[in-house]
């Protein structure tokens, strides 16, 4: 799976814009931290499993917008071989943190598996702006935000 | 033979301002002119100006890369900016030409000449009576004050290899001190009664107008084993308030001092979370495991070890006493590469102005600034962590088992930190805390 790849797929599996996810000229380089999740060894991806989800997203890639969401369940979400790792890759974006593919998605292993990627994947993460909210100890807003009326983002 | 050196210094010259234009190329719609101007000393010229930039000029649009070009055009606003503040003062010659000078920027506005202790209307802006004598002081008694001995932040000052602490200092230029002036938050009443949003002037390229811009210098106390050849200096006072409660006594005393520390923060158009250039001079401290054995650094010695690495000193604290413990610091982040071949140009023209040029042994370390002004409040700053060694020495970041670890909203972000200044009123107030060092106005 290349970069480009990920994101594509990761927009389709997120409902967030390739754009957002990667944009131009990015200074914190999330997509890149976590595609390099998808190499890490200590992380035991099937390497058949990487690549049947790589192809299984290049067949159904250039859908049409209106049909790509049905195409990504029956053939990503409902595929039992490559599910998981589908999983996996949405925890990564809205939770900056990666989980062992090997066991249920629910219940917390090892650290040296179960881990947050990194500081910045983790306040960055696409939960807080679902929720309205930010990272304990961490935010971008202006001083006396907490005042205001949360605002959610707008999703098409 | 005079005439054929001369003709050669001019070649270089042309040489060098080539490869500076070649990398900073661009809508040439704005004030920066390092790259085109020759100022003409009437004795020396040099492609370096006095005149400031007003806005950065960015490469056009959709063609800049963020790590190269951008930045080297951030980079290149970062020096613009620091070659004509750091011009002579009084219009002797130009910037080096005779070693060392007073600038430009020593005689604008201190910050302890806009906020009085009695919180009274500041004198006005003369640059002719301001910037005397720097008086170096902790004007602060808590750490949470910005200003004074404490900027390294909460976690202590910086003590140079000589034992000394040393002294900090901030100035405005006009633009920004005109607006505090106007709108009267010099003092914690006008603050308060003040209902629109701070937004100081922004330098803007098309207008040709200025933005505000406040500088803030790191001074070290020059003493044995510093070569003073090296350094911007001046004769200061350097003041120690009374603090009871640690048992010091108020105490004044005369030093000459050298420049190890720079930060420029000026708010622009495309930059409206301010652009923030940092420089220091090159003796400071070394790349984090990379020190030169048996070279001497301001602020590491290579015979200490790294045990107490970036650490801040051991309370209590007390500037007047001699002989403490030395900070041992380490540059945690490496000068980035373009931003080091953009150096390296810049000295050699000082040079070739005077080889004796104190400015040939400050360098840049950074520039940030918002890559995308309206996505938030911090405008996605880049890069995403910066520090001084010598402002921001005890956030630079973490070494944990040999790894350099950075953490969001700990380690050192201009912008991210002075997203939370606020004023009086507790409004935000545009990036500086500067307004919260107003006093009371005592009628």
């Amino acid at each position: 799976m290349t970069l480009d790849e990920f994101v594509s797929l990761s927009a389709a599996l997120t409902g967030y814009p390739a754009a957002t996810l990667k944009p131009q000229n990015d200074p914190q380089q999330i997509s890149e931290t976590l595609f390099a999740e998808l190499s890490l060894a200590s992380n035991n991806i099937p390497a058949a499993q990487l690549d049947e989800l790589t192809q299984v997203w290049n067949s159904i890639s250039a859908t049409p917008p209106p049909s790509l969401p049905a195409a990504v369940q029956v053939k990503i979400i409902e595929n039992l071989a490559i599910t998981r790792l589908a999983q996996n890759i949405i925890y990564l974006w809205f939770f900056g943190t990666w989980y062992d593919l090997a066991k249920n998605p629910n219940s917390f292993t090892s650290p040296n598996i179960d881990h947050v990627v990194s500081p910045l994947a983790y306040t960055n993460g696409l939960v807080w702006g679902e929720m309205g909210a930010h990272p304990m100890g961490y935010s971008v807003g202006e001083y006396g935000y907490w005042a205001n009326i949360p605002t959610l983002p707008q999703i098409n | 033979m005079r005439k054929t050196k001369t003709i050669a210094l001019l070649i270089a010259f042309a040489a060098i301002v080539a490869y500076i234009g070649s990398a900073s190329c661009g809508n040439n719609t704005g004030g920066s002119k390092t790259n085109v101007a020759v100022a003409d000393s009437g004795q020396v010229k040099t492609p370096l100006s006095p005149v400031l930039p007003f806005d950065v000029t960015l490469p056009p649009k959709g063609t800049g890369v963020l790590e190269t070009t951008i930045r080297r055009s951030f980079d290149v606003f970062s020096w613009d900016s620091f070659i004509a503040i750091c011009w002579p003062a009084q219009g002797h010659g130009v910037i080096g030409q005779f070693g060392d000078n007073p600038t430009v920027w020593e005689t604008w506005k201190k910050n302890y000449e806009v906020f009085l202790d009695n919180g009274l209307p500041p004198a006005p802006w003369d640059t002719a009576l301001q910037g005397k004598e720097a008086n170096l002081s902790q004007t602060g008694k808590t750490p949470a004050n910005m200003t004074a001995i404490f900027q390294p932040f909460l976690t202590g000052p910086l003590i140079d290899q000589n034992g000394q602490y040393n002294r900090f200092e901030i100035a405005m230029n006009k633009e920004m001190f005109d607006y505090i002036d106007t709108h009267k938050l010099y003092n914690i009443q006008g603050q308060q009664a003040f209902t629109d949003s701070v937004l100081f002037p922004q330098g803007d390229n098309t207008k040709k107008t200025y933005g505000a811009i406040m500088v803030k210098a790191s001074w070290k106390i020059l003493g044995k084993g510093d070569d003073t050849s090296r350094f911007h200096k001046v004769k200061a006072i350097i003041h120690i308030p009374a603090l009871p409660s640690r048992g010091i006594r108020d105490s004044s005393y005369e030093a000459w001092v050298g420049l190890v520390g720079f930060h420029i923060g000026t708010r622009t158009t495309i930059s409206p979370q301010w652009i923030w250039s940092t420089f220091e001079q090159v003796d400071n401290a070394p790349d984090y495991g990379k020190a030169v054995s048996g070279k001497h650094y301001n602020y590491y010695n290579t015979a200490a070890g790294d045990k107490a690495l970036n650490k801040a000193p051991a309370q209590p604290w007390n500037p007047g006493i001699p002989g403490q413990i030395s900070s041992q610091v380490a540059r945690l982040t490496p000068i980035d590469t373009g931003t080091n071949a953009l150096n390296d140009s810049i000295h050699k023209i000082l040079v070739a102005i005077n080889p004796h040029s104190v400015w040939q042994y400050y360098e840049l370390i950074g520039t940030q600034w918002p890559v995308h002004p309206t996505q938030s409040n911090t405008g996605d700053p880049f890069p995403v962590y910066m520090a001084n060694a010598t402002l921001e020495t005890y956030d630079q970041g973490s070494v944990v088992n040999g790894k350099i670890v950075y953490s969001p909203g700990v380690t050192s972000s201009c912008i991210g930190c002075h997203n939370a200044s606020v004023t009086w009123a507790g409004r935000p107030s545009d990036f500086t805390y500067l307004l919260k060092t107003a006093k009371s106005l005592k009628k």
